[in-house]
Formats: structure tokens, sequence, C-alpha cells
């Protein structure tokens, strides 16, 4: 039982990016849809719904990625999605994303590219968590009142504060450690990143989220994305998750798994000359 | 780089080798250090004092027949120095030992006596020796043979081989174990680390349960005795005029700190007030800290609060040094489990978290040098640990524990409010966790109880107990674990909390050029 349920996890990783992918998730409205809601209450569990939007199997902040710097252009050309690559030859079975080794996968990165893993929010009274069913990362926003430092200590998940504009949750985020990839396509930042999050809920079940990435040092203007939706877990949903109590799973990434999948799975895939799987 | 920057950007498993080793080295350096040579100098009759040495000062009286000698050095080479010194003065041999208190410094030369002295301490002092002998390495374990043979709770009159003594205990002051020793016929007093003249400010070891409240009740009793010599723990021997005049400095600082505190400043601003320079504790909290905490845990506090930004203090290890008995199946993973550190440690170790895999519950718990925040909402509480970048949720919806879950490195977790205590249970364990830095196992069968109690505004006790039939034949009950809030007012966790995300990439290259080219040497 055991042997089979570490296989399973092994699986997490990938898997259901790839069911996401191949559309197995049909979007349907939900019954609750238009019952009342607090619009300052973001807490609860939540997924990304990339597959409704135009970009779908993107995974990326959007694809009309803003011209990059020669900086930028370097460091995107020599990353080698091993999954989900976009543009043609990037994506390569043996490639050299960082998360294939457990290196921890950052924000942005773990939102947008979550497919329909977990991601629950937190209200507490000075902070706003987000805790990702993924690499069972978190990020916190300070909502305490505090202003970004102008030079934090770089963190894969970024220095976030947060604040109500309306009914409008900004968050901006400075600080981010710049081993990350943006997007599972390998598009690159530098530690100087800004990042400005809008998240809006507009209905029990939906909340709308606009992010705008500032680099200069990476991009040559601002990278606005397309408008995201987080879509709120219903129980019955939550239940049929693997967690079998109605939380997020932990899908903590395990280095000796990933290690021993490589060498025993991805390894004699990729060697054998078999072609990139597509996305 | 800032050095915060360096570390930030260092593996976190190195960070906490090093800070380990560290504290490590410190301690071997304060025990190897080659001390000044120890000189004896009379008093008056036949009574001496003696400084020099490994350790604090001591003293000792010649009786009608033998020795009371009053502490015993830090280490037994100096402890066999102090024996030469008193053998110099008179023949006949050290009979009775009276410890002023339990700090290694005076204690740990006992071994360095000869066995079936009659050894006299305070009572509470003997049951801090007990508890360090619990938690101690095997290299400690000759001192199981000098625990206190006699014990005092109260202000006692003697007469040992002739000798006149009055034993005094006003407060715990220093310790809570202090004792006052007090020669009326000779005007001298013997006041242990009471008196720390090395040190500006007074010495007081919280984590003993010393106040700075009971260090002034000590002074001011010693201060009313007919006495004219008063011999420190540390430093030259002092006068009345001396010890009212340190008296005095401690109360302002002590008004002072408390003042400040109440006008909302942070340690580190009081500090700045009060002139205190860094060092001002010797190795240990400095008065203004101990004082500004004091009156930190004092402020009044919602038992039912846990949240806030908090660290172990304590055994730091694990839940125990020692484990209950292990089945087969536990002694064999254990036998397996090569550490990183400790007693067990090879430079090399297949601990799972060297690669960065996930450290699981327990261990992110009990880690000492980390600190975790705790955030309640009203269905869940949940524990954001520094070390790992990771958490667990514990529900307060009323669930009950899954029957079967798939096992996960931070388990499943419910509470609840027994009274004032929350209570936690939790099941589900991934058994590919080591419960300690030691390898200690636990089985996918592993139950969980951890018992949360605010005993102060600063201070939440835990205590864990681990069921787990199919790898230990007892429950195994952790033991003097203690969390103490040590962020401060005007610190908050955005200072405390960072986030020590384990990389394999750097964990990988860290292996590669520092930790095998080391472990090759060994």
């Amino acid at each position: 039982m055991f042997g089979n349920s570490h296989m399973q996890r092994t699986f997490h990783f990938a898997v259901p990016l790839l069911l996401l992918a191949a559309g197995a998730y049909a979007q349907r409205p939900a019954a609750s849809a238009n019952q009342p809601f607090d619009a300052h209450d973001l807490s609860g569990f939540w997924k990304e719904r990339g597959d409704r939007l135009a970009t779908n199997q993107r995974h990326e902040i959007s694809l009309n990625a803003p011209t990059m710097t020669p900086w930028a252009q370097a460091k995107y050309d020599a990353a080698k999605p091993g999954l989900n690559g976009t543009g043609a030859g990037r994506a390569q079975p043996l490639g050299n994303d960082p998360i294939m080794i457990c290196d921890p996968v950052g924000y942005p990165r773990v939102l947008v590219a979550s497919g329909n893993y977990g991601i629950q929010i937190v209200q507490a009274p000075k902070e706003m968590l987000m805790l990702f069913d993924w690499f069972y990362a978190r990020r916190d926003i300070w909502t305490d009142g505090r202003k970004l430092a102008d030079d934090p200590d770089p963190r894969f998940y970024g220095n976030s504060v947060g604040r109500w504009d309306g009914d409008t949750f900004v968050v901006e985020s400075n600080g981010f450690d710049e081993r990350t990839w943006l997007d599972s396509a390998g598009h690159p930042h530098s530690d100087e990143m800004r990042l400005e999050e809008r998240y809006r809920r507009v209905s029990k079940d939906t909340i709308e989220l606009s992010m705008t990435l500032t680099d200069p040092k990476a991009y040559t203007q601002p990278w606005v994305s397309e408008k995201k939706y987080l879509e709120r877990f219903s129980d019955k949903e939550l239940e049929a998750r693997d967690s079998g109590w109605n939380d997020l799973r932990e899908d903590a990434c395990i280095p000796s798994v990933e290690a021993k999948y490589k060498e025993q799975v991805r390894e004699p895939a990729g060697g054998a000359g078999a072609p990139a799987r597509k996305p | 780089m800032q050095l915060t920057k360096l570390l930030t950007r260092l593996a976190p498993i190195a960070v906490a080798a090093w800070l380990a080793t560290g504290a490590y080295a410190q301690r071997q350096q304060q025990a190897q250090r080659p001390a000044p040579p120890l000189k004896v100098m009379p008093l008056a009759g036949d009574v001496y004092w003696t400084t020099g040495g490994a350790g604090g000062n001591t003293g000792f009286i010649v009786g009608t027949n033998g020795v009371i000698a009053i502490d015993a050095k830090m280490t037994a080479d100096s402890a066999k120095e102090l024996l030469g010194e008193i053998a110099k003065v008179t023949p006949k041999p050290v009979t009775h030992m009276i410890l002023t208190h339990s700090d290694a410094d005076h204690v740990n030369g006992l071994t360095g006596f000869p066995k079936g002295l009659t050894i006299i301490a305070h009572e509470n002092a003997r049951k801090e020796m007990a508890e360090v002998l619990d938690n101690a390495p095997p290299a400690m374990a000759a001192l199981r043979d000098y625990l206190p043979t006699q014990t005092v709770s109260k202000n006692e009159d003697l007469t040992i081989d002739g000798v006149h003594l009055r034993l005094l205990h006003f407060a715990p002051g220093h310790t809570s174990g202090d004792l006052i020793v007090y020669l009326p016929d000779r005007k001298i007093v013997f006041a242990g680390d009471i008196l720390t003249m090395q040190l500006p400010y007074p010495l007081i070891h919280r984590e003993k349960q010393g106040t700075s409240e009971g260090w002034i009740a000590n002074m001011k009793g010693m201060l009313a005795l007919n006495a004219e010599t008063y011999v420190p723990g540390h430093g030259d021997v002092q006068t009345k005029p001396a010890l009212e005049t340190r008296l005095a400095d401690a109360e302002a600082r002590r008004d002072q700190i408390a003042k400040l505190f109440a006008a909302g400043q942070p340690l580190r601003e009081v500090r700045k007030a009060v002139g205190e320079t860094a060092a001002a504790g010797g190795n240990f909290p400095s008065f203004t800290e101990v004082v500004y905490r004091e009156v930190s845990a004092s402020q009044p506090f919602d038992p039912h609060d846990l949240s806030g930004v908090w660290y172990i203090r304590g055994v730091g290890f694990g839940m125990s040094r020692k484990s209950p008995p292990m089945t087969p199946w536990a002694q064999a993973r254990y036998d397996a489990a090569k550490p990183g550190l400790g007693p067990r440690g090879h430079p090399l170790g297949n601990d799972p978290i060297m690669g960065c895999d996930p450290m699981g519950l327990v261990r992110s718990i009990v880690w000492g040098v980390y600190p975790t925040e705790i955030i309640q909402t009203p269905k869940e509480t949940f524990m954001l640990f520094d070390w790992f970048y990771t958490r667990r949720q514990i529900w307060t919806d009323g669930r009950k524990l899954p029957e079967d879950p798939e096992p996960r490195f931070y388990g499943y977790s419910v509470g609840h409010w027994d009274g004032d205590a929350f209570v936690v249970e939790s099941n589900g364990f991934d058994d590919r966790q080591w419960l300690d830095a030691d390898g200690h196992p636990v089985s996918a069968d592993g139950r969980l109880e951890e018992r949360y109690y605010r005993a102060d505004h600063d201070t939440i006790e835990v205590t864990i107990t681990l069921t787990d039939p199919k790898a230990y034949t007892q429950p195994w009950v952790s033991k003097g674990i203690v969390t103490g809030r040590l962020v401060t007012p005007g610190l908050d966790s955005t200072t405390e909390m960072r986030e020590d995300v384990c990389i394999p990439s750097a964990e990988a290259k860290y292996k590669e050029e520092i930790r095998e080219p080391a472990g090759e040497k060994h």
C-alpha cells in the first residue's frame, strides 16, 4: 500500500497538468454562483481555472510577453522547459526546469501554472496567507499597513503587502529571487521585479485577478496579464480529492522521489529519443 | 553583502550545522581555554577563598577533622588543582561540599573530588542538576555520582565539623536554587553568583527561574547580615558599601527599563537608551534583556490566544534525549539512519533533509533554532515554520481524524480546547520522515497528542506524546520542551520569520564543495 501511495505521489507533480491540458476538466457553472457573498472575504479554497482562458494551456502570465531585454533573452534561451514548453523546440523531456529537482517553484508560477491544484486563502488580522497544494508552498501578504522594504532579502515567494482599494484587494510585491522561472515556459525575471496583483471577488464562486509585472531589467515594458480567475472549490469537489477531508493536499516535492522518477522514467523515455511531450 | 543576506543565500541545513557547531565550539573553547592558575587567599581564621582555574570562585573552611568546600569549579582538572592547593594549607581531607547554585562552572568539577562527599545544595539546585543530567550527553554521566546528598529548602543553621554556618535562601535570584553561605562568627558571606562582579549588572538565569525581584531580595537579605566580607561567584571580594551601590544601580536600571517598556519601546531601543554594550551579559542574556522580558511576560494575556511568533526553548533536539524502547521494526530503521550531526553523527550521513526531502511534523515543532508563527482562525489553526518554509494545519471545526488517511509528512491534525489547554491530535504520518535529528523513526500508525498551554504572556508550555506501538513499546512523552515568545513589541514577524526554503540545487552544491571534502578528512 505504501509503495503504491508513494508512486501516486510521484505522479501528482506531473499528471494534473497534463489532465488539465487535455481538457479533462469541463467547465460547468455551479449552482452556488448566484449566492450572496462578502466582497472583502477572499478566504476559502480556490483553484486557478486556466481552462477559462484563451491561453489556457500556457500556464503563463499571458501569451503576449513583452519584448525581453538581452539579459532576459539569454536566460530565456538557456531555459529548457521539461513540460508545457511553448515555442518551437523549447520543450525537452530532460529539460533544466529547476522544479524538476524540487528547487522552489516560486511566485507567481505557483499560482499561474497551478492548473486545478488547490489554493487556500486565509485572512488573518495582520496578514493574508495564500497556501498552495503544489509544492506545499505558501505566500504571506502583510495587511498591517507596513510598506515594502526598499532592498529586501530576495525570496522565492517574494515580499508582499496588501490593501483594499474599494472592493479590490491590491497586492504589491518585490524582492523576488531571480532563480525561479515566472512560468512553465521558462520566462525569467530579475530580483528587481515588482508585481502588482488586483483581486476582486465577483461572485460567491469567482475571484478575478489581473497581474502587472514591472521588471525593466528583463522586459522593455510592463507585462500585463490577461484576466485570470480563481474558482471556488465546492465541498463536493474538495471531498473528491485525495486528501479525503476537505483541505489542501500535501503535494510536497520530494527530491529523492523525483530523482528516482527521473532515473527510472524520465531518462529512459528521454534517452530513447521519445518526442517531447506536447502540452 | 550583509551577513543576513549571505546567510539566507546559504543552504539552510548548512546554517543549522554552522549554528550547532558554533555553539558547540564555543562551549569547548570555554572548557579548554587555558585558565589562569588557581590562587588561594586567606580571609579570616581558617576560611579561604580561591579564584582562577576553570569556573567560578570557590571557598573552603578548615574544620576540626576535615575541610568544608564551597563550590566545585567547572572541570575535574581544575577541581584537582583546587584539591592540590587545599593540601598545601591542610592535610585534612575535604569531607563536605556546599554548592551555591547549579551552574556548570560551579558544579561540573565535582567529578574531580573523591566519591562519598557530603554534598549540600538547595533543593531546587539539585533538581536543576538532575534535569541537566537527564538530557546530558554520555560524557557527563560521571556527574550522576555527585548529585547533592543533602538538600536545604529554607534557611538553616548548621554546625559541621565544629564550624558554625548559616545557609540562606531568600528567593530565586540568579537561579531558583541559590544558597548563600554565611559564617556569622567570621562575618563572611559566600554569595555565589548573586554577585558576578565581572559584569556591571546582575546575571539572572531566567531559564532556571531566576528573577530580578528575587535577586534584589537576596541582596537585601545579605546586606542585613552582620557581615563585612562578601565573596562573589566571580570577581574580587566585596564590602558592604560596594553591595549597596550595586543594589542601588540595579534597582534604578530596573525601574528605567520598566518605564521604557511602558512607553512601548522595543528591546533594541531600550538597550540603546540605557547605553548597554553588546557583551553586557557575557555569554548570557543581559540584565536589561532579562528585566525587559520579565516585564513583558507579566503583561495580561488571553489564555486562548496562541497567535504570534514563538521559539522553542528547552531541549531543541527532539522529543527527549532518550526514546522509549524501540520495536525491532523501529530499531532497524534507527540503525540504518545516519545523522549528519549529534552523538551518532556522520559528516556524510543519510538524513533525508540533507537532500531537502520534507522535514516532517515533530521535527519542525521541536527544532529550537528557528521560529514558528501561529495563526488562529475560527476553523483552523496554522503553524508556519521558518525552517523549510513549511507549515501544518490544525482543524478546529469539530471534524474527527480520518481513519485510514493517505500518509503525509505533516500528518492530519484536529484541535480542541480542554480548559486552557489547546489539545492537538494527529495521525497519518508518512514514515519516511525522521522524528528528530538523531534519526528516530515514526510509523504510519503513530498518533501524536500535543498540549499547548499559555503559561504567561510570553510563554507557551508544550507537551508532546507520541503513541506508536509499531515503533515504540510505550508512549513517548516529550521532556523539557517549552516555547518562549521571543518577539518583542516593535519587532514583529516579518523581521523574525524568514523564507528558509530548502533548495536541492544549493544543498547539492554545498555537499559537493564543503560537506564532502570535510567528510573525507574524517
